[in-house]
C-alpha cells in the first residue's frame, strides 16, 4: 500500500521535472506542399480576430468566399487606405455591390447557384514587394507553389488601365477538388499600387472574365 | 527533523489551511478575471507557485500598484495537498476492510489532483476555421505565437522550423543544432502597433531587411491586452546569421499575415519563408466543411441552433467519415474532440474548437471512485449497525434463558 501512495506522490514530481516545455521550444516538421495536397490551400489564414479589438460579432463580418478575405486591419493601414481616392468605375450588372470595408475601396460579389466569386479593389503604398511577390502571394492563396518571375511572366498579360500599363494574371489549380481561381490585375499608379482581385470558384471566375475586363476598362483614376 | 516534517505533512491542520488558501485563491482569482480575463487568470493563479493579487488594473500608474497580497499558487497548493493526503494515508491510516471505503475516497481525490496536473501539462485547445467547401489539416491558438522558417527548396515538401516565440525576450540568442541558422532577438514586443512611416518622420529604422525595410514600417509598444476575445500583436525584430554571416535584421509580427507578401530569406543557398504567426498544430488527417447551418428563431435574429457537417479524411487509416457537429455533440477523432464554437462570413465559415486532453477520463474515474468509496463506507457502516442491533436483540433472550 505504501508503494502505491509513494508512487502517486512521485507522479506529479515527475510531471514537473520531466514535462517542462523546453523540448517544445523548437519543433521541426515536414509538410507536403499545398499544391500536392488533395485539398484547397492549407496555408489560407483563418478568419482572424481584429488585433487590439474585440472579436467582431459574426453578423458584422464582411461576406466572403475565402477566409483570407476577412482581413484584420493593420494599424495605419486604414488611414493609408482612406487617403487613396476611389477611382470611378462601372460595375457590371451581374455583380452585387457590397459595402466597402476599412481597406477595400471596392467590394463585390457574384453568385451563380452554388458558385460564389468575390471581387475586391485595394490600394497600398509602394510596390508591396513587387510583381513576383504579389503574384506568388495570390498563388499561395489558391494552393499553388510560388514560381520565379521568369515563369510567371508566361501567365501574365500586359494590359492598359486608364491609359497606364498594368498586369492581368490568371491563376487556377485544376487539380484541386473544389477548384479555386484568381483573376487579378496589378495596377501601378504613381508611388502606389492598386489591386483588383477576383477570387472564388474557378468555373465562375472564368465565366466572369469578360465582366472583369470590362470593369478594368471602366476604371478612371 | 524527519519526524517533525512527517508530523507537519500528515497534519490535518495543514489540510484545513491548504483548503482555506484554495478557497482564497479561487476568490481572488475570480476577482482578477475582470482585469486579466480567464486565460491569464488561470495561468497566474492556478498554473503558478506564487501569485500576487492587487485590485488595480494592469499597467496602473498608481503607487498602490506596488502593494500586493501574496498567495500560494495552484501548483504549490495542489502539490502540498497531494503530499498531505498521500503522507497521511501512508503513515496514519491503518488498513482494514472496515476502512476500504475511505481508502477508495482518498484514491479518488489523489486521482482528481493528478488529473489537473495531467490536463495542465498535456491538454491542448485550439481553433480551426473552415469555409464551406474548404479543407483544413491544422488548427491554431491565438494565445501562443511561433517564429517559423519554412524551407521551400524541396519541390515536394516544406520543412518547417518553428520556434516558440512567447518565451523570447530582447537579447536572447536562438541557436540549436536542429536549426540551419541562428538569430538574435533585437526587440520583442508582446503587443504592438505597426504603421507605415511618413516621409517627414525621422524615425529610426528598426529592420534592415524584409517588409519593414521595403514598406517603411515602424512598430511601437502598446500594453498587452488580457481581455478575452482580444489578441496581442506579438512583434519581434530578429537579426539572422548564417553561421557567422550577418543576414540583416527582419521584423516579424502576427500582424504581417497573408495580406502581405511573404518574407523570403536565403540561408546557405536555400530559400526560406520567414514569419511570426499564431502557433499551429498539424494533423495527419484533414477536415472538410461540407455544410454549415445556422437556424434562428422565427421572426428574430436570435440563434436557435448552428451545426457543421464535416468530412474527416485520414489517408493514413484509409478513413473518410462524415459527421454532424452541433451544440453538445462534438466529433471525437484520433484523440481530438471537435466542438462547434463559432461562425462567420454570413454563415459560410465555421470555427471548431479542437481539444486534445489525454487525461479527460481521469476526473470521471476519480468521481466514480469517490462515489464508490462513499457507498462502500456507508454500506459497511449500515451493515455494522444492523449486526450490532441484532446482537443487542439476541442478548436479552439469552439472558432470559
Amino acid at each position: 500500500m505504501r508503494f502505491l501512495f509513494t508512487g502517486l506522490f512521485l507522479l506529479p514530481l515527475g510531471l514537473f521535472l520531466g514535462c517542462s516545455e523546453g523540448d517544445q521550444d523548437i519543433r521541426v516538421y515536414q509538410l507536403t506542399k499545398p499544391s500536392n495536397q488533395p485539398e484547397p490551400p492549407s496555408d489560407q489564414a483563418p478568419v482572424s480576430p481584429p488585433v487590439n479589438a474585440p472579436f467582431a460579432p459574426p453578423a458584422a463580418r464582411g461576406p466572403s468566399v475565402n477566409p483570407s478575405s476577412s482581413m484584420n486591419v493593420l494599424p495605419g493601414m486604414e488611414e493609408a487606405a482612406a487617403a487613396f481616392e476611389t477611382p470611378d468605375w462601372r460595375v457590371p450588372v451581374a455583380w452585387e455591390s457590397l459595402p466597402p470595408t476599412q481597406i477595400r475601396k471596392g467590394n463585390f460579389r457574384i453568385v451563380n447557384g452554388s458558385d460564389t466569386v468575390e471581387v475586391t479593389v485595394t490600394a497600398f503604398p509602394g510596390d508591396v514587394g513587387g510583381t513576383e511577390a504579389n503574384v506568388n502571394r495570390w498563388r499561395r492563396q489558391i494552393g499553388l507553389s510560388p514560381l520565379p518571375l521568369g515563369i510567371l511572366e508566361g501567365q501574365m498579360e500586359e494590359i492598359r488601365i486608364d491609359g497606364a500599363p498594368a498586369i492581368l494574371v490568371k491563376l487556377s489549380d485544376p487539380g484541386a477538388p473544389a477548384a479555386m481561381g484568381i483573376l487579378g490585375a496589378i495596377i501601378p499608379r504613381g508611388e502606389n499600387t492598386w489591386f483588383v482581385k477576383m477570387v472564388g470558384n474557378n468555373r465562375l471566375v472564368t465565366a466572369q472574365e469578360l465582366n472583369l475586363r470590362s470593369f478594368l476598362n471602366s476604371i478612371k483614376f | 527533523m524527519i519526524r517533525g516534517l512527517l508530523l507537519f505533512f500528515t497534519s490535518l491542520r495543514l489540510t484545513v489551511v491548504l483548503l482555506g488558501f484554495s478557497m482564497a485563491l479561487v476568490f481572488f482569482g475570480t476577482l482578477d478575471q475582470v482585469n486579466y480575463g480567464i486565460h491569464e487568470t488561470q495561468k497566474r493563479y492556478f498554473e503558478s507557485f506564487v501569485v500576487f493579487w492587487n485590485p488595480l488594473p494592469p499597467y496602473s500608474d498608481s503607487n498602490w500598484a506596488r502593494l500586493a497580497l501574496p498567495l500560494p499558487g495552484g501548483y504549490l497548493l495542489g502539490t502540498l495537498l497531494l503530499i498531505n493526503l498521500v503522507a497521511a494515508q501512508t503513515y496514519r491510516f491503518r488498513w482494514s476492510w472496515k476502512k476500504s471505503g475511505i481508502l477508495l475516497i482518498h484514491v479518488g481525490l489523489v486521482l482528481l489532483i493528478l488529473s489537473e496536473f495531467v490536463t495542465d501539462f498535456f491538454a491542448e485547445e485550439r481553433q480551426m476555421w473552415i469555409d464551406e467547401g474548404g479543407t483544413k489539416n491544422w488548427s491554431e491558438t491565438y494565445l501562443e505565437n511561433e517564429i517559423v522558417f519554412i524551407d521551400q527548396s524541396d519541390p515536394e515538401v516544406d520543412t518547417v522550423y518553428a520556434i516558440n516565440a512567447d518565451h523570447l525576450r530582447a537579447g536572447d540568442w536562438v541557436e540549436d543544432e536542429r536549426l540551419p541558422f541562428r538569430f538574435f532577438v533585437e526587440a520583442y514586443l508582446p503587443n504592438a502597433t505597426i504603421r507605415p512611416t511618413g516621409p517627414e518622420e525621422n524615425l529610426p529604422r528598426q529592420a534592415t531587411q524584409g517588409l519593414a525595410q521595403e514598406m517603411g514600417l515602424f512598430a511601437s509598444w502598446v500594453p498587452e491586452t488580457f481581455v478575452d476575445n482580444e489578441i496581442n500583436a506579438d512583434t519581434a525584430v530578429i537579426r539572422i546569421f548564417d553561421q557567422e554571416r550577418d543576414l540583416g535584421s527582419w521584423m516579424v509580427s502576427n500582424l504581417l499575415d497573408e495580406r502581405f507578401p511573404p518574407q523570403q530569406i536565403t540561408i546557405a543557398g536555400r530559400e526560406f519563408e520567414l514569419a511570426l504567426r499564431f502557433k499551429r498544430t498539424y494533423y495527419p488527417f484533414s477536415v472538410t466543411l461540407a455544410d454549415f447551418t445556422h437556424k434562428k428563431y422565427p421572426g428574430t435574429e436570435i440563434p436557435k441552433d448552428f451545426s457543421s457537417r464535416v468530412i474527416v479524411t485520414d489517408p493514413t487509416q484509409n478513413i473518410e467519415r462524415e459527421s454532424l457537429i452541433y451544440m453538445n455533440h462534438p466529433l471525437r477523432y484520433d484523440g481530438h474532440t471537435f466542438y462547434q464554437a463559432s461562425f462567420a462570413n454570413q454563415d459560410t465559415s465555421s470555427m471548431l474548437q479542437v481539444v486534445n486532453n489525454p487525461g479527460w477520463t481521469l476526473p470521471y474515474l476519480s468521481v466514480f471512485l469517490v462515489g464508490l468509496g462513499l457507498c462502500v463506507q456507508f454500506g459497511i457502516g449500515l451493515s455494522r449497525s444492523r449486526s450490532m442491533r441484532s446482537t443487542q436483540r439476541a442478548t436479552p433472550k439469552e439472558a432470559r434463558a
